[in-house]
């Protein structure tokens, strides 16, 4: 694990909305480190079976280091992270979290700042929203949920924000047209889309349309490691070959073995688990290569990528 | 003394072919001397309610034309830019520091070979540099001009060539 674990103690939990939970960490033994807006921590849950490492961002003030908040959604699909949030942690409990780490940290050039949050990816944002005001930026944010369900901050923002917030509920029929989004902005604007990959995506392809440059387009997707057909990864200098379950990460699986392997995000993002592949076909699954160094196939991200034969052979 | 062969630099800039962007609202062609071809041809396919040429004649009237049209300018800009190496670079820099990004920006290869060169002893920026070593004109001592370019100063990196025998000076060598 990059980095010193901190161990927090849970002092709240919020049901915000039906399907999302929102935790209060305060630090059990030091205070807590400030951090930069849109920061993440990855919080470790002791399962039955296995660790659980999912990657979290921070959505309280970056400048509060008395506690720590983040928000859960419980994922229609989870494989045990958002579940363990939601049904075993408790008021009390203690919790290891990473240090604050960024990947999705603001433009401080920009002149005009653009967020586009859907659903629970409003959360990056709440801790934009008063660094972006203590610096007096041009700002707006935009908020695209499904009612009460995602909507968890639809109350709050709408008032703080005044006329800086744009809410869509889908549920109600708002749809937000992402080209007026771009129509005439001016030198200087950036984007910001945290939320599901189908927004970040179609956010991405109307930008192109639009003539907007892709270096004006923030994003942060954290793909949470999808399963797929087990494998087995062999370590080359060693000769160690660890099996893949379907279920499990090729970054977890070799945790599991004890071969530590450098880590930040968890989720495809940062680069920092990236292993050179000596042999074997994989399936990339990650927002971080290129599409050239995936086509050339000789390194891969353990956090969300997988193999497509049977076994490869990689070395850290 | 000869000064060694340089290696291939990082920072050096290559030119690609300049293609115009159909998805940007507002192309801005900016020239000094002479347009080249290429970029009229470009010019040319543009409605004139979607384009701006500035002409001039050196950077200092750029920086005033530039000046004037930035506040206005949409989001979805392309900046066509042509002249010598070292005005190219000022004018892309006059753009991106007002919050156009790189990619915005596409530069015409340079024909002149000529160079600006940064001497890092007295950080004088000589123009017109053709030859390796050079004169700098700012301190006078005989430099070694690297491939070594700052894009902010449009610049090439210089130091002394003889600085342990100021009566050893090297045949000079034109740069390609």
């Amino acid at each position: 694990m990059s980095g010193d674990q901190i161990t927090v103690v849970v002092s709240a939990i919020e049901q915000v909305a039906p399907s999302i939970r929102e935790f209060t960490l305060t630090s059990k033994d030091a205070t807590l480190y400030p951090f930069s807006p849109g920061s993440h921590v990855v919080v470790e849950m002791q399962g039955e079976s296995k660790t659980y490492k999912n990657a979290y961002s921070l959505m309280s003030d970056p400048w509060d280091t008395d506690a720590y908040k983040i928000a859960v959604r419980l994922q229609d699909s989870s494989r045990g992270g958002s579940i363990y949030m939601h049904e075993q942690v408790e008021v009390g409990d203690e919790l290891k979290i990473t240090p604050p780490a960024n990947m999705f940290a603001p433009e401080w050039g920009a002149k005009k700042h653009v967020l586009i949050a859907g659903g629970v990816g409003i959360t990056p944002f709440m801790s934009y929203l008063p660094e972006l005001m203590r610096r007096d930026a041009d700002f707006e944010l935009h908020y695209l949920y499904r009612g009460n369900n995602t909507g968890a901050y639809k109350a709050e923002l709408a008032q703080e924000l005044g006329a800086r917030y744009f809410g869509y509920d889908s549920v109600q029929g708002d749809k937000c047209d992402i080209t007026t989004l771009f129509a005439e902005r001016l030198l200087g604007t950036h984007f910001y889309i945290c939320g599901p990959e189908s927004l970040i995506e179609g956010v991405k392809s109307l930008a192109d349309e639009c003539g907007v440059p892709a270096s004006a387009i923030h994003y942060e997707e954290f793909a949470a490691p999808q399963p797929g057909e087990p494998f087995e990864v062999e370590i080359k200098s060693s000769g160690v070959v660890v099996p893949v379950g379907a279920e499990e990460s090729m970054l977890e699986a070799l945790e599991a073995a004890e071969i530590e392997v450098p880590n930040l995000c968890r989720g495809g993002v940062c680069g920092q688990c990236v292993c050179q592949v000596e042999e074997g076909e994989i399936e990339h699954r990650d927002h971080f290569l290129s599409g050239a160094e995936k086509a050339a196939g000789t390194a891969v991200m353990p956090c969300v990528s997988r193999a497509k034969s049977k076994r490869l052979v990689i070395e850290i | 003394m000869q000064p060694e062969a340089l290696p291939e630099v990082k920072s050096r800039p290559v030119y690609q072919t300049v293609e115009k962007n159909d998805r940007s609202s507002m192309h801005i062609f900016v020239v000094a001397g002479e347009m080249p071809q290429a970029m009229s041809d470009i010019l040319d396919s543009c409605e004139e309610s979607e384009c701006s040429v500035i002409s001039v004649t050196d950077t200092s009237e750029a920086k005033q034309n530039v000046s004037k049209l930035l506040p206005t300018l949409p989001l979805s800009t392309t900046v066509y830019v042509a002249g010598t190496e070292a005005f190219i670079w000022y004018v892309s820099e006059l753009f991106t520091s007002a919050g156009m990004m790189p990619e915005q920006v596409q530069l015409f290869a340079p024909e002149e070979k000529s160079r600006q060169v940064f001497c890092c002893h007295c950080y004088h920026v000589t123009s017109g540099v053709t030859e390796s070593p050079a004169e700098c004109g700012g301190c006078g001592r005989v430099l070694v001009v690297t491939d070594h370019f700052a894009r902010k100063h449009g610049a090439y990196f210089a130091y002394q060539v003889n600085a342990e025998d100021p009566t050893d000076v090297p045949a000079a060598e034109e740069l390609s």
